[in-house]
């Protein structure tokens, strides 16, 4: 039986699910559509991840230690719809993908501040006296350089889906809006990592640094939320024109806006070679290359556990072998989507 | 509509065409029977079934009633069509 707080916990989450997967749809499709390709290693990889996360509680860790190394909560928030499909298929009982939902949600709420849901529109990773000293950057001069930061903003979300495809909270977290202590400006912190999956992407030129820290800080007249997915909307005011001041800080080190020309040269250089790269290659390859990033995804885990985080033979094996899902190719309707949201947990 | 009535009209529904892959034997199906373990029910099976449900029984299911724990058992599906027909009918 699920005990009544774990049941509160989870309507919370499928609430959040429908929302946003009703907004963004069930298109996506590059470089394969996933929901067609799951069922090929997503048990495994359910399967993996629990083992990894009961051997280190077996071996004394605390579930926030866990946690930890993965830094930022939609790393841990966005792994809980695979773990629940990955019991699903695995038939095990509809309470024990309900424990795992709540204990990922645990995981998640453990390295953040405020609701795991972020029902209010607040993504707080940073503590209120953090976000308040946390601010490298300079007043935005000129309308070019606020467009130059919403371009480089925009080149950093197509260069990370690039390398990571849907799976692209294992290199990005975008949190706030931090309030301020005047109320007069909010900041948005728009964190990169994993820039230089070598590992994964060994035949592509990937950029030179491994973090980009990107500091934006509004006015009020944009109204800015982060839902439970780590998407960013806002209304109002546009972002150029609400935009403040900005900092960008590459491997901790101060970049100021004129110098971001050379980055941009880098990051499309990637991307377009990265395209290539899948455009060279068939279905199976490209849901072999999925399955690397999810196994890539639960790393800490393997990292923790001093084992090997990669893609094992077998079910690397498994996915060459398999064909796509024919009744997950289409796109679903949104009330299909919305029901699907309703049955997930 | 009563309870065993429900039940052969859904297991209409499990043994038509549409469900052929799942191979499933009206005979094994009780109302502890879970759709999602015993029968093998995956998240599109779940979603052609609701479809299904309302096509036979006439009446609209929102996204907001629905609950996987629905679905764990036979019984309980009986019971949602039920209550789904006693709120539609005039």
């Amino acid at each position: 039986m699920t005990p009544d707080g774990t049941l509160e916990q989870l309507t919370r989450y499928r609430e959040t699910i429908r929302r946003t997967w009703v907004n963004s749809g069930d298109a996506n499709t590059w470089p394969v559509k996933l929901n067609a390709a799951f069922h090929l290693f997503g048990r495994e990889f359910g399967e993996e991840l629990i083992a990894d996360i009961r051997e280190l509680e077996a071996g004394g860790r605390s579930l926030a230690e866990i946690a930890r190394p993965f830094a930022t909560p939609s790393r841990l928030y966005r792994l809980v719809d695979s773990v629940i499909y990955s019991l699903r298929r695995s038939r095990r009982p509809i309470d024990e993908q309900r424990r795992w939902a709540a204990t990922l949600l645990d995981m998640a709420a453990a390295v953040k501040h405020g609701s795991v849901f972020n029902e209010d529109g607040v993504n707080l990773v940073l503590g209120a006296r953090a976000a308040a000293g946390e601010f490298p950057g300079s007043p935005i001069r000129t309308i070019l350089d606020a467009r130059l930061v919403s371009r480089f903003c925009a080149l950093m979300s197509a260069y990370t889906e690039s390398l990571f495809f849907r799976a692209h909270d294992a290199a990005k977290e975008v949190h706030g809006p931090y309030l301020s202590d005047d109320g007069r400006t909010q900041l948005v912190v728009k964190q990169y990592f994993n820039l230089r999956p070598t590992e994964l992407w060994p035949e592509v030129p990937l950029v030179s640094r491994d973090a980009i820290t990107i500091y934006l800080r509004y006015n009020r007249a944009v109204r800015l939320k982060i839902d439970a997915l780590n998407h960013l909307s806002h209304e109002g005011a546009p972002l150029v024109d609400a935009l403040q001041a900005c900092g960008i800080e590459i491997d901790g080190a101060p970049c100021p806006i004129e110098a971001l020309d050379r980055h941009f040269v880098e990051m499309r250089e990637t991307i377009g070679a990265v395209s290539r790269s899948i455009d060279a290659t068939g279905w199976n390859d490209r849901v072999v290359k999925y399955g690397e990033i999810f196994w890539f995804r639960k790393k800490p885990l393997s990292d923790q556990r001093g084992r090997d985080w990669r893609l094992p033979a077998a079910v690397r094996a498994a996915i060459l072998a398999g064909a796509p899902d024919s009744r997950r190719t289409a796109p679903l309707s949104s009330e299909a989507t919305a029901r699907l949201a309703s049955l997930t947990i | 509509m009563n309870r065993e009535r429900i039940a052969e009209r859904l297991l209409d529904i499990l043994t038509a065409d549409a469900f052929a892959s799942l191979a499933v034997a009206r005979s094994s199906v009780t109302d502890e029977t879970s759709l999602l373990n015993d029968l093998g029910f995956d998240s599109i099976h779940l979603l052609d079934f609701v479809v299904a449900i309302e096509h036979a029984f006439g009446f609209r299911v929102s996204a907001q009633t629905l609950d996987v724990e629905m679905f764990d058992r036979f019984g309980r599906v009986i019971d949602f069509v039920a209550a789904g027909l006693a709120t539609s009918e005039p």
